[in-house]
């Protein structure tokens, strides 16, 4: 592929899936892990442009192939970071903390529903995609999720 | 609206900008992250990828003009969900009439001046001969919240917040027409009533919406928009049906119709006959898993030739 092709056609993938990788890594792995794994992802899909660009799914292999790096973070005691973060807490944001130290104690897939559902509007199938889970379980992980959010959020957790 | 299984969706939806906000700041310091993001390149476990055959080093190099590439699509991707600014031969930005005028007994409007109504100015065009049919929620009522216009949906607030131009822009911008098209919204003389003009580079549709707000107890929301077709919600032993009534362009094709009943928000297609009863019940072959919880929520579209929406509405249960 000439390198002015693959330039535009890498952008236009960027443009039309990059967002939504980005979004779904980090929600399941949260912001730092999920966004390192995300720009690995993209750069990798660079590189190997010419063996993604026909998969009818792109986004979705990336996205599982991206989990291998997210989970040896996880695995390593990384944390997972939802804002708002202590050291950056504000005014404004100070009223997700609780929110935000509930996500953090939510099972990874359970979060990746929740979250890109309900913050981000896409429909179960649509997570379906990109995770490569079937829709049903999709849904099962939401409604786990929000039980488990409801429960977190009512007792007031603490981390 | 069911109030116990909405509180927790109204605080996810207002969580938006807040995760939004550290994801574009994580995505702006790519600049200054992209040497770590080429080391990380190098630490990924590609097994279950294809290899190829480059040396570590041209994986660095070629990493590192990868990861600057990202850097800068990252930046533009995840601020491109921001309230869009006008281009340079954008219409001039348009103000609606100062003042808060109350409609019908359970109804206020805020008519608060809007800064820029002018919602055209994104950058990535539309695709050529198709409209881009967007993923957004359209949520309907809610507490009133400052941060609503941000989310993913909107919530109507008072004293300060979103005009009905910018409550209407927000809520076919994002579920209807995604955000890959220019999208306008033009006060008239009626303050309930809006124009949006969503123009792909084809063929440019104008949707006339009519919005109404409402206060039930302590939520103040937007619970009805309406186009040019009418329709109504009617109850038949239980079950909630929509009904077209008029005003169905010949253009449409299909109805899609998405509503939410307990946690879930599910997704029909049926023909756009008009009388004709579309039951908002679970599809076949999925279980409903909130049988006893009603449906929230019905936001339809009508879909014509090339996934172009021609039409739109919704209203809350």
């Amino acid at each position: 592929m000439q390198p002015e092709v693959k330039e535009q056609a890498f952008e236009a993938f960027v443009r039309a899936d990059g967002d939504r990788l980005r979004r779904a890594m980090s929600s399941q792995y949260g912001v730092d892990i999920g966004g390192e794994a995300t720009d690995a992802a993209l750069a990798w899909a660079w590189e190997y442009w010419d063996r993604l660009h026909p998969m009818s799914n792109p986004a979705g292999y990336l996205y599982r192939v991206s989990q291998t790096q997210a989970r040896r973070e996880v695995r390593r005691g990384r944390p997972v970071t939802f804002p708002p973060e202590p050291t950056h807490r504000t005014e404004a944001t100070s009223i997700d903390d609780d929110l935000a130290v509930a996500l953090r104690s939510m099972p990874d897939r359970q979060r990746v529903a929740v979250l890109m559902v309900h913050v981000y509007g896409w429909t179960p199938t649509e997570v379906a995609e990109i995770t490569g889970a079937p829709a049903t379980t999709v849904r099962s992980h939401l409604r786990r999720g929000l039980r488990h959010l409801r429960k977190s959020l009512s007792k007031g957790i603490v981390e | 609206m069911n109030r116990n299984s909405s509180v927790i969706e109204d605080r996810l939806a207002r969580y938006r900008p807040t995760l939004d906000d550290a994801i574009t700041h994580r995505a702006s310091g790519s600049d200054s992250a992209n040497e770590s993001a080429a080391h990380d390149l190098v630490d990924v476990d590609w097994d279950s990828a294809p290899v190829g055959q480059n040396s570590p080093r041209s994986r660095l190099l070629v990493g590192a003009v990868a990861a600057a590439l990202v850097g800068v699509l990252g930046v533009f991707l995840v601020t491109r969900d921001q309230e869009p600014a006008a281009p340079a031969n954008a219409t001039e930005p348009l103000e609606t009439s100062d003042a808060t005028s109350p409609i019908g007994d359970d109804a206020v409007v805020d008519t608060t001046p809007a800064t820029v109504v002018a919602g055209s100015g994104l950058t990535v065009p539309c695709p050529d001969g198709t409209d881009t049919v967007g993923t957004g929620t359209l949520y309907l009522g809610g507490p009133a919240s400052d941060q609503n216009l941000a989310t993913n949906g909107f919530i109507f607030s008072l004293p300060q917040g979103p005009t009905p131009v910018d409550v209407a822009i927000k809520a076919i911008g994002l579920p209807v027409i995604g955000l890959e098209c220019s999208i306008t919204g033009i006060p008239t003389a009626d303050d309930n009533v809006i124009d949006v003009l969503v123009e792909p580079p084809a063929v440019p549709a104008a949707l006339d919406l009519a919005v109404t707000i409402s206060e039930t107890g302590d939520v103040i929301g937007v619970t009805r928009i309406e186009g040019t077709t009418s329709f109504e919600v009617t109850t038949t032993g239980g079950t909630p049906s929509l009904r077209l009534l008029d005003g169905v362009p010949s253009s449409a094709q299909r109805v899609q119709v998405r509503f939410k009943k307990g946690d879930d928000v599910w997704e029909l297609s049926a023909d756009p006959t008009l009388g004709t009863d579309i039951p908002l019940i679970v599809p076949g072959g999925e279980a409903d898993n909130f049988p006893s919880e009603p449906v929230d929520w019905v936001l339809f579209t009508l879909i014509g030739t090339n996934e172009r929406i021609v039409g739109a509405g919704g209203q809350v249960l």
